[in-house]
Formats: structure tokens, C-alpha cells, sequence
């Protein structure tokens, strides 16, 4: 039986889906090669997965609501992927604001991917790691530009 | 003789006076922050080189600081709900030389009105001052527009220490 804590987390991040003018989720894949990790305290955290096409057009596939500390996403090997981390808060006065993080990933067979999710006093992050076979980690560098000549 | 509350209006009158006319430079600024009644200023000493912490300016600022943010207040009285939206831009600069490395971040809101006009970029929003003190040592100080906590002098206090990497949340603070 869910807690107060989990349905209030649950009805905001409905509320957040809702805001996106999405509430399409990702068709994820079965073979999953990312794990999301998320830490946040004080927003609501959804990641929307976009295919980044040869001009760098993001082309919307759907959204992943993170509302667990540990979750396995499958993205397409070989393809270029754009990850929207949106954090929500929500506010009798403010109303709803969010802020967003873009993260470009090229995922490779035979790899693993890690994104660290944080959110605490107003400050946000997200890190991407390569994991490979030995499992030897490197952290990528994700920026949207960086891949867009 | 003037009354005690006659001298404190005309403190506060001039004190007023000194904010219609903005720092035009990063030196005025710092003065500014200095002379302020509770000081908007601070510094602490990092265990690491100069180099790293400029190197960490310039991978954060772009990254983190040069946005356009949209803070919207709701406010609801008896017989109306007051909707007002604030678009802040904001435009983060690092200048290094031989003896220190600067950050500087100005910001703009639009429609804002203004008796004197500030500088290019913006009004200055913060100024953190990066010197080195020897080869593993660096010293930060920093100036910003209050006296009270700064979400963005901590996002710039932890990126010099290297002890977290995240960006401020500019739609909850501005």
C-alpha cells in the first residue's frame, strides 16, 4: 500500500507528465543499457527521450517519470539519443516552474550507461557514465553542441 | 539638531539614492557590495591550485550561467489572482590574468525599469575573485547584492572546491 509520501510524489509527477504537453511514455526497449539513478529532494524529476537526427533535430519519443531511486531504461545502440531531465516543483504561490538538462548520448553495443540524477537546495546535476565489459567508468561528455557541428 | 528619526530617513534616503545609480564596473561593484551596511561579501581559502579552480569556472559558467530564466509569481487576493512573469537573462564572463581569475555574472530583466542605465550585459550580480596563495592553495572572494545566504555563491563556492559540480536553479531563486 503506498505511503502519503509516494502518492503525493506519484500526483505530482502526474501533474508534471500533464505540464510536459506529454504524457506519452517511452517505448522503452528490453535489453536495458542505462540506469538511472535519482536523488532529488524537493522537485519531481522526469526525463523525456528524444532520437537526435543527422541536423540535430530532437525528435520526441516520450517520457520516463523518475520516480525511483534506481531505474533501467533501453535506449537504441548506434543511435544518437537526446535525454531531458526536467525538475519540477510545484507551489500554491509560484505555481509550477522547471528547469531543464539536456544530455546527448551515443549509445555502443556491448556498453553501459550510468546518469546520476541530483537535486538538493536549488542545485540541480546530471553526470553520464560509460560503463565497459570490465567494467572500467568514464564520464561523458554530454553537452548538445558538443555533437552538432 | 536633527531627530534620530529624521537622521535615519535621510540615511535610508541616500542609501536609496546609492542603488538608482548601479556599479558600471566589476570594481565599482565590489566597492559597492563592501560598503554595504551588512557586508555582501566573503572569501574562503580552497585546497586547490589556481588553475583548477579557473578551469572550473570556464567548463561551469557556460554551462550553468548563461541562460534566460522565467520566474512566474502567483499571487491571489480576495477578488483577483495576480499573475506576474519575470524573464531574467543572465550572462556569466571569465576573465583570467597573471594575478587572479574573475567570474563575473550580470542579468537583466526585461520590461524592467531603470532611472539610470547599467552596464552592458546588465547589472552586476555577482563577482567572484580567484587568487592564488601558493602552488596548491587558492583564496575566493567573492560579491554579490545580499547580505543574506546566495544560491549562486554557494553553486561558485562548491565548483572552486570541487566538491559538488551542480548548477543553481534559477526559476525557484532570482
Amino acid at each position: 500500500m503506498p505511503g502519503l509520501h509516494q502518492k503525493l510524489v506519484g500526483a505530482l509527477l502526474a501533474l508534471a507528465l500533464a505540464a510536459c504537453g506529454s504524457t506519452q511514455r517511452y517505448a522503452d526497449l528490453p535489453e536495458k543499457n542505462l540506469k538511472v539513478r535519482t536523488a532529488a529532494s524537493g522537485t519531481s524529476v522526469v526525463m523525456g527521450v528524444h532520437r537526435l537526427d543527422a541536423k540535430c533535430f530532437a525528435h520526441y519519443e516520450g517520457v520516463v517519470a523518475l520516480d525511483r531511486p534506481e531505474l533501467d531504461v533501453g535506449l537504441p545502440p548506434g543511435r544518437m539519443s537526446l535525454l531531458v531531465f526536467e525538475f519540477y516543483s510545484f507551489g500554491i504561490i509560484g505555481g509550477t516552474r522547471s528547469t531543464k538538462k539536456e544530455a546527448r548520448l551515443l549509445p555502443r553495443a556491448g556498453y553501459r550507461y550510468e546518469a546520476r540524477v541530483n537535486y538538493k537546495d536549488s542545485l540541480y546535476s546530471v553526470d553520464i557514465f560509460e560503463i565497459d565489459a570490465r567494467g572500467a567508468v568514464r564520464e561523458l561528455e554530454t553537452s548538445r553542441a558538443a555533437g552538432c557541428q | 539638531m536633527p531627530r534620530p528619526h529624521q537622521a535615519i530617513g535621510a540615511a535610508l534616503l541616500l542609501g536609496g539614492c546609492a542603488s538608482l545609480f548601479p556599479p558600471q564596473s566589476p570594481e565599482e561593484f565590489r566597492r559597492t557590495a563592501e560598503r554595504a551596511l551588512l557586508p555582501w561579501s566573503g572569501t574562503i581559502e580552497v585546497a586547490r591550485p589556481l588553475r583548477e579552480v579557473a578551469a572550473a569556472f570556464e567548463k561551469k559558467a557556460p554551462e550553468c550561467l548563461d541562460l534566460t530564466a522565467t520566474a512566474t509569481i502567483i499571487t491571489i487576493t480576495n477578488y483577483q489572482e495576480i499573475i506576474q512573469t519575470f524573464v531574467t537573462t543572465y550572462k556569466p564572463t571569465v576573465v583570467a590574468s597573471a594575478e587572479r581569475v574573475e567570474l563575473r555574472v550580470q542579468w537583466r530583466t526585461l520590461g524592467e525599469i531603470r532611472l539610470s542605465a547599467p552596464p552592458a550585459g546588465g547589472a552586476y550580480r555577482l563577482v567572484a575573485d580567484a587568487y592564488p596563495l601558493d602552488a596548491g592553495r587558492t583564496r575566493l572572494q567573492w560579491y554579490t547584492v545580499t547580505a543574506a545566504e546566495d544560491f549562486l555563491v554557494l553553486a561558485v563556492r562548491d565548483w572552486a572546491t570541487g566538491q559538488n559540480m551542480a548548477c543553481p536553479d534559477f526559476t525557484r531563486n532570482w
